[in-house]
């Protein structure tokens, strides 16, 4: 059983790359010639129906992970990022289904491919639940929690994508800058993935001599450009060179705090690369790439898609980040509230998209500013999910 | 799933609808009234709460601290001695609880009753008390419409197929009103009257008597005053297991609770999400510790080497007598944790079980007595050993403790109350739209002018839908194809 969610789950992986894949094309190909037209939606209508049979592959993986665990799917950050790209892929099914937007799918489909390819960058084992994590409330908080925040990644891809729109008509210089940022920092994430996958699937593993903050050694699963305080050149090699190149300095606080530096190191060098060459290949900036694939769409309708994504996940997103989260927390902890950072970052998150909503009806307010206020509240969501962990630590163990 | 959906204009008519007639001349409560019941007011203090929280879950706070330094000293060295004691003294350090952070969720407390308030009256009569009948202009004027020849008479065929779509229908002067999902225009204001609710649940708390938070410790079989109540805990027995892995699986406390005169009122297990819960106050598990709680003492002759019998010594508290064969133990002094102070007495360095130590004076039968040392975990260890019998320790065993968190919030079921609004508010919101229509006869005609609060692309379908049925022959279906870059 668990082997054939294994393969729903790589076969659900690979429809949503194909999927990406043929919506790109269908851009690139519009971007032609107009006698492409009829080829190009051809592209985009398979690429809705594998991107379909992806969201029905991947909900049977994790059904058969919960028959062959016994537990449901939802305990560690490899189950929990599959099933936020689950939630992505599928309201952007709902949402195509709904407006025919093709388009929409050559910046929605890559970024559940990203978070699924992220999900698998930690380890895929079944672990079973320690006490907290015992209670019906894990499920029913983790699920709504995510699937409100897929619709947001909806909305998100349609806000960069109308944002890209009219940058044409107007835009201010540090709404280019902040534009193009949006694809550097997609890049950083593709180039985390990269090497992460890249050196889990090699094996690589070394554990260097730590006398900072920590028990004796840490283990890296990267080659360790920057080292624990104690270690020296030559603990490591990777491709002839002797690793560690540099220490990390003493200032910093934190028990994995030098492998937590030389991953991000890692993710910056890769993404820089990713991103250069990217930038070689569109020979331009990336935003003026993404402004041709947008350039004959509608803005309203994007406005609109961008709208609904957050009118359709909030109330599921409020249930979920919130409402259970407060009572589980109460069932648990004995407070329904501590300020703990995931928490908080959870409160962010929903006011922001709260204060989106409210923009929404403020003249003045409703078309741009409003954009970016969508756009950025992915980025949040990002954050609560990913960066408390990585960089605050709190009192939910979800931590890789 | 097609009802959630809004355009940004209908929340702008809204918004015209339901605004405030401009007076000539305002006086302090009459603006400060204004800025309170303002959108863009309400909606950049949400930004700058949300702003504010990002920082104090950046900076650290003082109740995550663990320093053998005071706090100021410590924000001093971690930030620099200037910002440190800035932050420090603005209270950014304890943020959601200092006065700046407090003052703002007042402000958006206050924010939200004073825009349900404002919006009540003008949004009741608007959706509540319509007008079945209003100037034939309006109908015309209305974006989306549709126009039908009738079979029969007026608009009894409309009225008909609206009756069937679960449309509150009024016929009134050969005119039609009908509309449905009213809860879609009452969700915000139900979210709003939630989240006061919960805002109020939490000052709650403020009141004496509505909230304490104590933390206790049980040892195994010990029986323990439950704090702020007239009863008592004791815990049977504190369990913990691991998986294989080496990861906790449960934890535990077999609990029973008492009153003064030893009589039990309940028993429950007390595990991780399911606390105890008697009398308004909860009991969670939330700690344990584990410590050496009893040993299997042998008393041996020193010669011979012969055991003499044995006993259990209870570590936590010995008794003060124990009797083996015909053999007095008498625990004359005991150190949990053996040490020895500054002017070289022997003294216990702690209350917990690290290195016990007891002077005992033993008497045997033919009345002889003897007084010894007797360490635990190094029996080899002795003062006197000239003495003719001695002590060996068998086995140890270990005693749990368990730690649970005794709490009572008044303001819970006030809370929870709120969250349950809430959740209805914002569903009703966005998931249940408000759509009206107006009908009146213009002639041979009937003229359908058709509203709703969102999601417009909808509403064109059913309109769409509507004249085919009444009117196939004028209005054919029309292609619903709706597309990008055609």
């Amino acid at each position: 059983m668990s082997g054939l969610s294994s393969y729903l789950f790589f076969g659900a992986f690979a429809a949503y790359v194909i999927s990406a894949i043929l919506y790109v094309a269908r851009i690139t190909l519009r971007r032609r010639d107009q006698k492409f037209f009829a080829q190009a939606d051809r592209l985009g209508e398979i690429g809705f129906k594998v991107a379909a049979v992806g969201v029905v592959s991947h909900g049977g993986a994790m059904v058969t992970r919960w028959i062959a665990s016994g537990q449901v799917p939802m305990s560690n950050m490899f189950e929990y990022m599959s099933f936020l790209g689950w939630a992505v892929m599928l309201f952007f099914v709902i949402l195509s289904f709904w407006y025919k937007i093709p388009a929409l799918g050559a910046f929605v489909a890559p970024v559940g491919v990203i978070v699924i390819a992220y999900a698998s960058v930690f380890p895929t084992d079944v672990k079973p639940l320690v006490p907290a994590l015992q209670s019906y409330w894990l499920p029913l908080h983790v699920s709504t929690a995510a699937l409100g925040e897929g619709a947001f990644a909806v909305s998100f891809g349609a806000a960069v994508m109308y944002l890209l729109r009219v940058r044409k008509e107007h835009a201010e210089p540090w709404e280019e800058k902040a534009l193009e940022s949006f694809f550097y920092v997609t890049t950083l994430l593709i180039g985390f993935i990269v090497v992460a996958l890249g050196f889990k699937l090699g094996g690589y593993e070394v554990a260097l001599t730590n006398i900072g903050q920590g028990n004796g050694t840490i283990t890296y699963t990267l080659p360790p450009i920057f080292g624990p305080i104690g270690s020296s050149a030559g603990d490591a090699t990777f491709l002839g060179m002797n690793m560690p190149l540099l220490t990390a300095p003493t200032w910093m606080h934190g028990i994995d705090a030098p492998k937590k530096l030389n991953t991000l190191v890692w993710t910056i060098l890769a993404g820089t690369v990713i991103y250069g060459f990217l930038r070689l290949i569109a020979r331009g900036p990336l935003r003026e790439l993404g402004s041709r694939a947008v350039a004959g769409m509608n803005p309203k309708l994007l406005d609109e898609v961008s709208y609904r994504g957050i009118a359709v996940g909030f109330p599921i997103f409020t249930l979920g980040a919130i409402v259970f989260a407060m009572i589980w927390a109460k069932k648990a902890w004995g407070e329904y509230w501590q300020w703990d950072p995931k928490e908080t970052w959870a409160l962010i998150s929903w006011l922001f998209y709260s204060g989106y909503l409210h923009m929404r009806i403020v003249k003045g307010w409703e078309g741009r500013p409003a954009a970016w206020v969508a756009a950025l509240g992915w980025v949040l969501i990002l954050f609560t999910l990913v960066g408390v962990n990585l960089l605050i630590a709190g009192l939910h163990s979800y931590a890789a | 799933m097609d009802e959630m959906s809004a355009a940004p204009r209908a929340a702008a008519e809204e918004e015209i609808q339901t605004a405030e007639p401009q007076k000539p001349t305002k006086d302090l409560l009459d603006r400060t009234w204004d800025f309170f019941a303002s959108v863009p007011v309400a909606t950049v203090l949400i930004f700058i709460i949300a702003a504010a929280s990002i920082g104090g879950s950046l900076i650290e706070q003082e109740n995550t601290l663990s320093t053998l330094q005071a706090p100021l000293e410590y924000y001093k060295a971690r930030y620099g001695s200037v910002m440190g004691t800035v932050l420090f003294r603005t209270g950014m350090t304890h943020m959601y609880s200092s006065w700046w952070y407090l003052t703002m969720l007042f402000m958006i407390g206050i924010s939200l009753v004073i825009c349900s308030l404002d919006r009540f009256v003008p949004l009741w009569t608007a959706v509540q008390k319509p007008n079945p009948t209003p100037d034939p202009g309006f109908v015309k004027h209305l974006r989306n419409r549709f126009e039908y020849r009738p079979e029969g008479q007026g608009v009894a065929g409309l009225a008909a197929l609206l009756k069937a779509k679960r449309y509150l229908v009024i016929e009134k002067d050969g005119r039609l009103y009908a509309d449905k999902g009213r809860w879609g225009r009452w969700g915000p204001y139900i979210t709003h009257i939630g989240l006061i609710l919960i805002l109020v649940g939490a000052m709650m708390r403020a009141i004496p008597g509505v909230y304490f938070s104590q933390f206790i410790w049980v040892r195994d079989g010990e029986i323990v005053k439950v704090p702020n109540t007239d009863f008592f805990i004791q815990s049977e027995k504190f369990v913990a297991e691991w998986y294989d892995s080496g990861a906790p699986k449960l934890y535990k406390t077999e609990a029973k609770i008492l009153d003064g005169e030893g009589n039990e009122l309940l028993r429950h297990d007390i595990v991780m999400n399911e606390p105890l819960s008697f009398r308004g106050v909860e009991l969670f598990q939330s700690s344990f510790k584990q410590e050496l709680g009893k040993a299997v003492v042998g008393l041996v002759e020193r010669e011979s080497g012969k055991e003499i019998g044995t006993f259990e010594l209870d570590l936590l508290q010995p008794k003060p007598l124990y009797e083996v064969n015909g053999y007095k133990i008498r625990v004359i002094d005991y150190f949990p944790d053996f040490g020895l102070d500054e002017a070289g007495k022997p003294t216990s360095k702690s209350s917990a079980v690290n290195n016990p130590g007891l002077v005992a004076e033993v008497s045997s039968p033919d009345g002889k007595t003897f007084t010894n040392w007797y360490f635990i975990m190094y029996p080899e260890m002795e003062f006197d050993p000239s003495v003719p019998v001695r002590f060996t320790t068998i086995d140890m065993g270990v005693a749990s403790t368990t730690g649970l968190s005794v709490k009572k919030d008044m303001g819970v079921p006030v809370i929870y109350l709120g969250l349950l609004i809430v959740s209805f508010g914002v569903f009703a919101t966005f998931y249940i739209a408000h759509r009206r229509y107006w009908a009146l006869v213009d002639g041979p005609r009937v003229i359908v002018g058709g509203w709703t609060n969102r999601n417009h692309g909808s509403l064109t379908t059913e309109m769409q839908q509507l004249a085919h049925q009444l009117d196939p022959k004028t209005n054919p279906i029309a292609d619903t194809l709706e597309g990008e870059e055609r």
